[in-house]
């Protein structure tokens, strides 16, 4: 069975693409079927992240419109070596309004088809076309925050959407899981009281938190590299989304949030005596 | 800066802007659309009892609870409506 995850938020810079990309990485890794589509049309940069950009020929929009076969517009990752991971990248040219509601549902139902059993949607920012037409279909979301207030009033103005503009909602169906994502954390600034805790952000979205990825410079130089922060080695980050994609996998299973909390500076003597 | 300015300058003081920031969020999120049925209704009371304050201000004549009533606008998913019927003896004390 495949599941629909839109990787969303409202406002832009929050890490919604990193974590499409670190997230569909995991999934593969962890040997199922994923693909993660690109719906910011126009402003495309999944393919960067992923680091296939040299290898657009056909796009979303190119399927829908009947212009290419989805099978060549998919483009297969090189970074995950069992082949279980595709990339489907937006067209930087057409208009956004080329995303139709027919036109998605018909390239996911096909997607379900060809076995992928996990469909990762990467949203545009804002609550435009892009961003409505990437959470439609989803059977789960995944809320991307900075614990910062732009970025909570703006994912708490997504939830309502979420609650009211999917195709769940219009049916009347079972409501989209919603989960929360809260990246760029940093324990030192929230222990100084200078940046809201993990509790501050739950207490206001009142959602069930999936992963929270420290603040870090592995996160830019995987970008610069193009390659998903997950595959970064000895990263905290890369840990914290590995960590994520335990609970999408295994959602009963407790898995302690890492990095939440300040690591104590070691003293000068402490570092002169350590043991190595 | 010299090893003296170092040593004995005052560390530049911060604020404790987190709570600040909370507390904004509180009062601009609509995140009640995810609260439960119980907490919805406390909040409603709260609202409910904000605007009888207002009204008290302006009429002479004291409105209850029940004479405010509660909706949603259809258009919008996140939008609520009060409505307060207002005595018609009142409002013509007030017109005159």
């Amino acid at each position: 069975m495949s599941r629909v995850i839109v990787v969303t938020s409202g406002k832009g810079g929050v890490g919604k693409t990193t974590t499409s990309a670190a997230i569909s990485t995991g999934l593969a890794l962890a040997g199922k079927k994923t693909v993660v589509i690109d719906f910011d049309v126009g402003l495309r940069n999944l393919d960067l992240i992923m680091g296939c950009e040299k290898r657009v020929v056909f796009d979303f929009i190119n399927v829908i419109q009947g212009e290419a076969k989805l099978s060549q517009a998919l483009i297969p990752d090189k970074h995950v070596s069992n082949g279980k991971l595709a990339i489907l990248a937006a067209s930087q040219t057409k208009d956004k309004d080329a995303l139709t509601k027919e036109g998605v549902g018909k390239v996911i139902d096909e997607l379900k088809e060809m076995g992928y059993e996990y469909i990762i949607c990467d949203s545009p920012a804002g609550i435009e076309q892009g961003a409505l037409m990437a959470l439609y279909y989803a059977d789960e979301a995944i809320i991307v925050t900075n614990p910062e207030v732009s970025s909570i009033r703006d994912s708490d103005r997504i939830l309502g959407i979420l609650q009211s503009k999917s195709r769940r909602a219009e049916n009347g169906e079972e409501p989209i899981k919603q989960h929360l994502l809260i990246t760029r954390y940093d324990p030192t600034r929230v222990a100084s009281q200078q940046m809201l805790s993990t509790d501050d952000v739950l207490e206001i979205l009142k959602i069930n938190l999936i992963g929270v990825i420290p603040e870090s410079q592995d996160i830019i130089m995987a970008s610069n590299a193009g390659a998903p922060v997950i595959l970064t080695e000895k990263s905290n980050a890369a840990a914290a989304y590995q960590d994520t994609v335990e609970r999408i996998l295994n959602p009963n299973q407790d898995i302690p949030f890492r990095f939440t909390v300040e690591e104590k500076k070691k003293g000068f003597l402490s570092k002169l005596f350590r043991k190595k | 800066m010299g090893v003296f300015n170092k040593l004995f300058s005052k560390k530049k003081k911060v604020d404790n802007t987190a709570q600040i920031a909370k507390q904004r969020l509180l009062s601009v999120c609509i995140a009640q659309t995810n609260t439960t049925g119980e907490e919805r209704s406390e909040l409603i009371q709260k609202i409910k009892a904000a605007v009888i304050q207002v009204v008290s201000d302006y009429y002479k004549t004291k409105i209850d609870a029940d004479q405010i009533n509660v909706g949603k606008i259809d258009s919008a998913e996140d939008i609520l409506e009060l409505t307060v019927n207002l005595p018609d003896d009142q409002k013509s004390e007030e017109a005159k």
